[in-house]
């Protein structure tokens, strides 16, 4: 009994320790992130500028505006697609170069770094160049095609609204660097013993991947997909940089969507403020699912 | 164990406690520096923080030089910044009472905005500028910044502009024998025979990757066949309307007869800028702010290597049309009401807009001034063309058929609309419905 009342006691100083410990981190994440929330949500409900000068209640007509706006659901179909390409390049590229490089061969650190660097590159950057790359008349893309005389293939990449979104996704393949890491370490994961009795009962090396590592990494999958997933609501320099959300707004997304709304001259930032709880409510639901995912396989 | 415990717990206070102490520091550290820069202010000298989006410093530099000259009591420290920058950023720090003497005044709803903040110039310009000063000031530009400023007078004007302009190549326009087109019918000549000779280069550019600019070409057409603009902005009419119908087409007609090509759509402001100061287009369309492109002067202190260039208004879509643009008050600069230092920065404006200040920008032709007895220096046209071209713009302006009072966040989304159209993505008629349903949203 007195053993017992002990280890109450050294549990409770445990958690003291603990939760001071947590202290600076709750601060911060109370007065930032709290407030963040108190800000938009509270602005979401007014009428009023950025210089926050003549406020007015204005109950949910934002949020009426916000949803009435097909602009804000194009955009927010756009994030989802610019994520998906993230995703497919992550779960095709990412998992079959992760295994190339899980082999022994030569070079293999430098293969390693070769794909990951892209990852560490601001995305400002990669999206300057590529949208440099595709312009029509000076793009190196259009200047090869017309250098092997293939002329007619020369595109309107950025400014052709059936090829701009697609133009905006190819940028996705430059950014599997984190799905190989993921892969990479998982992979090591995976015990030997499994692959050499697949190789006793005659898998070939396509069987092996598709039948055994494949479907033994899927939490890996899940991990990528998810993050990725709630990774395009973060994008804003790819799309800002490469079309600015045009032609016509057919490459929009949630990012560009709501920094532009903020950067007009008198708008309403209320506006702004339930486009981002909206938005934000999207994203928490994804996270729920996510966590439901992941605890579920423990 | 229990001794890991404390040093622990130590660690733990001590980490919370350095961190509200690091919060509690900067913050004295900030109203220190408040401190010190208030009485850095009260000194004999008198800094001036100005801020802007236009000028550059570069073209106002021998300005500001010249009235610190003149005021070697009072100094202009100047922050420039691009313009959406600008409009998002000075708000804020207006808000929160930053230390800024005169500010840029764009004259949208920028201007409406940031009124609050603006002192009332009806009573500190008699001191600086004499009691007659209206005299010397354009009436139409008085009436045009007050109706911004709910009636008062807080805003005065550096420059007018009118848009869209086209700036054309002479050298270029002369090579394939042509004239200034001033017909529709002229330009797809021109725009043949350029081809012709040229099927590298473009017959003409504007930034049409920028849905602003996009919505500048299709307002210009709009202004072109009457005052409907106005009539949209200040009387209620729709945009789903004949007139916005007719401009949106016959913005269309320039590119289905070969006048623009789609791959205009791909440029934005800076390359279709050096598209034509590389020589590599016919005719360049933009606002009248770039009209230092006619002077050879002001070329070469820019490394524009072009030999001779001049200025047109866009030939008309149909032939019932006006040769004509859409112009307003452009580059306002008012004087900030909380400042300590309001008669020196009363002086400053006025210098800028009544005084020889405005003489001596003006010979940055960003524009025409405000100043009523202004003339150009006409030292800076070295050719018949730039100077007929400068001419032709004074004249653009000064007959518009409609203002240029656009509502920033609205072009965007009307200039995008238009590409959709262009690109053929859209009709014009979907086009407009939409339009006037965002219009309508209660956004604007």
């Amino acid at each position: 009994m007195t053993g017992k009342k002990t280890g109450l006691k050294v549990a409770k100083k445990n958690n003291r320790a603990g939760f001071l410990f947590l202290l600076p981190l709750i601060v911060i994440f109370i007065g930032l992130l709290g407030y963040s929330f108190y800000f938009l949500i509270s602005n979401s409900f007014r009428d009023v500028t950025i210089t926050f000068r003549r406020s007015e209640f204005v109950g949910l007509a934002n949020y009426q505006t916000i949803f009435k706006d097909k602009s804000f659901w194009k955009s927010l179909l756009n994030t989802f697609i610019l994520s998906t390409a993230n995703i497919f390049c992550g779960l095709t590229f990412g998992f079959i170069i992760a295994i190339i490089l899980n082999f022994k061969i030569k070079g293999k650190r430098f293969f390693h770094a070769l794909f990951f660097i892209p990852s560490m590159l601001p995305i400002a950057l990669m999206a300057t160049v590529f949208g440099s790359m595709l312009e029509y008349k000076n793009g190196i893309v259009n200047q090869i095609l017309r250098g092997v005389g293939l002329g007619a293939l020369a595109q309107r990449w950025l400014a052709d609204p059936k090829l701009a979104m697609g133009a905006v996704c190819s940028v996705s393949i430059f950014m599997i660097g984190i799905p190989i890491m993921y892969y990479t370490a998982d992979l090591t994961t995976i015990s030997r013993s499994i692959l050499e009795a697949a190789t006793i009962d005659g898998a070939g090396m396509k069987d092996q991947l598709l039948l055994i590592i494949f479907p033994v990494l899927k939490n890996t999958h899940k991990t990528i997909i998810l993050s990725m997933l709630l990774g395009g609501f973060r994008e804003m320099e790819r799309v800002y940089l490469m079309t600015d959300g045009g032609p016509g707004g057919c490459t929009e997304i949630i990012g560009t969507y709501i920094y532009r709304a903020t950067r007009s001259a008198g708008s309403n930032i209320g506006l702004v403020c339930a486009a981002a709880i909206i938005v934000l409510i999207v994203a928490f639901i994804i996270s729920f699912i996510q966590l439901k995912l992941t605890s579920k396989n423990g | 164990m229990k001794a890991n415990k404390v040093l622990a717990m130590t660690l733990a206070m001590a980490m919370t406690a350095g961190m509200l102490a690091g919060c509690g520091s900067s913050e004295k550290e900030v109203k220190e520096t408040k401190k010190v820069e208030d009485s850095a202010s009260e000194g004999e000298q008198i800094t001036l923080n100005y801020w802007t989006w236009f000028p550059s410093k570069d073209q106002i530099q021998e300005t500001v030089d010249a009235f610190e000259k003149e005021n070697p009591d009072i100094k202009i420290n100047m922050t420039v910044m691009e313009s959406k920058a600008f409009q998002e950023k000075v708000p804020l720090a207006l808000s929160t009472e930053e230390d800024i003497d005169v500010i840029g005044v764009q004259p949208s709803a920028f201007a409406e905005e940031v009124q609050d903040y603006l002192a009332n110039l009806d009573e500190l310009m008699p001191e600086a500028a004499g009691e007659d000063w209206k005299d010397a000031y354009s009436e139409k530009c008085l009436e045009q910044g007050n109706q911004l400023t709910g009636g008062d007078t807080k805003m005065l004007v550096l420059t007018n502009s009118g848009s869209m302009v086209g700036f054309y190549n002479a050298a270029l326009l002369k090579e394939i024998g042509a004239e200034v087109p001033k017909t529709f019918e002229e330009y797809k000549a021109v725009a043949e025979a350029f081809k012709e000779k040229y099927p590298d280069k473009y017959v003409s550019v504007f930034a049409g990757k920028d849905s602003w600019v996009v919505d500048e070409m299709m307002l210009t057409v709009l202004g072109q066949q009457g005052d409907y603009y106005n009539k949209w902005r200040y009387d209620g009419e729709p945009v789903d309307s004949e007139e916005f119908k007719e401009a949106i087409n016959g913005l269309k007609k320039y590119f289905d007869e070969g006048i623009f090509s789609a791959d205009v759509l791909d440029l934005d402001y800076a390359s279709a800028t050096e598209e034509f100061t590389n020589g590599d287009a016919l005719v360049y369309y933009m606002g009248s702010w770039e009209a230092p492109l006619l002077s050879k002067t002001l070329r070469d202190k820019n490394g524009i290597e072009l030999e001779n260039v001049g200025a047109m208004a866009l030939p008309t879509a149909e032939d019932d049309g006006q040769l004509t643009v859409r112009s307003y008050i452009d580059s306002g600069i008012g004087v900030v009401d909380y400042s300590e230092k309001k008669e020196a920065a009363a002086k400053f404006v006025a210098y800028m807009t009544l005084g020889d200040g405005a003489d001596i920008f003006g010979k940055q032709l960003t524009g025409t001034s405000a100043k009523k007895d202004f003339a150009v220096d006409e030292s800076l046209f070295d050719t018949e063309e730039s100077k007929a071209g400068w001419d032709t713009i004074v004249d653009l302006i000064n007959t518009a058929t409609a203002d240029r009072n656009n509502v920033s966040g609205y072009s965007d989304v009307e200039g995008a609309a238009v590409q959709s159209v262009l690109n053929g993505s859209v009709s014009t008629e979907s086009a407009l419905e939409d339009l006037q349903k965002e219009w309508t949203s209660g956004k604007y």
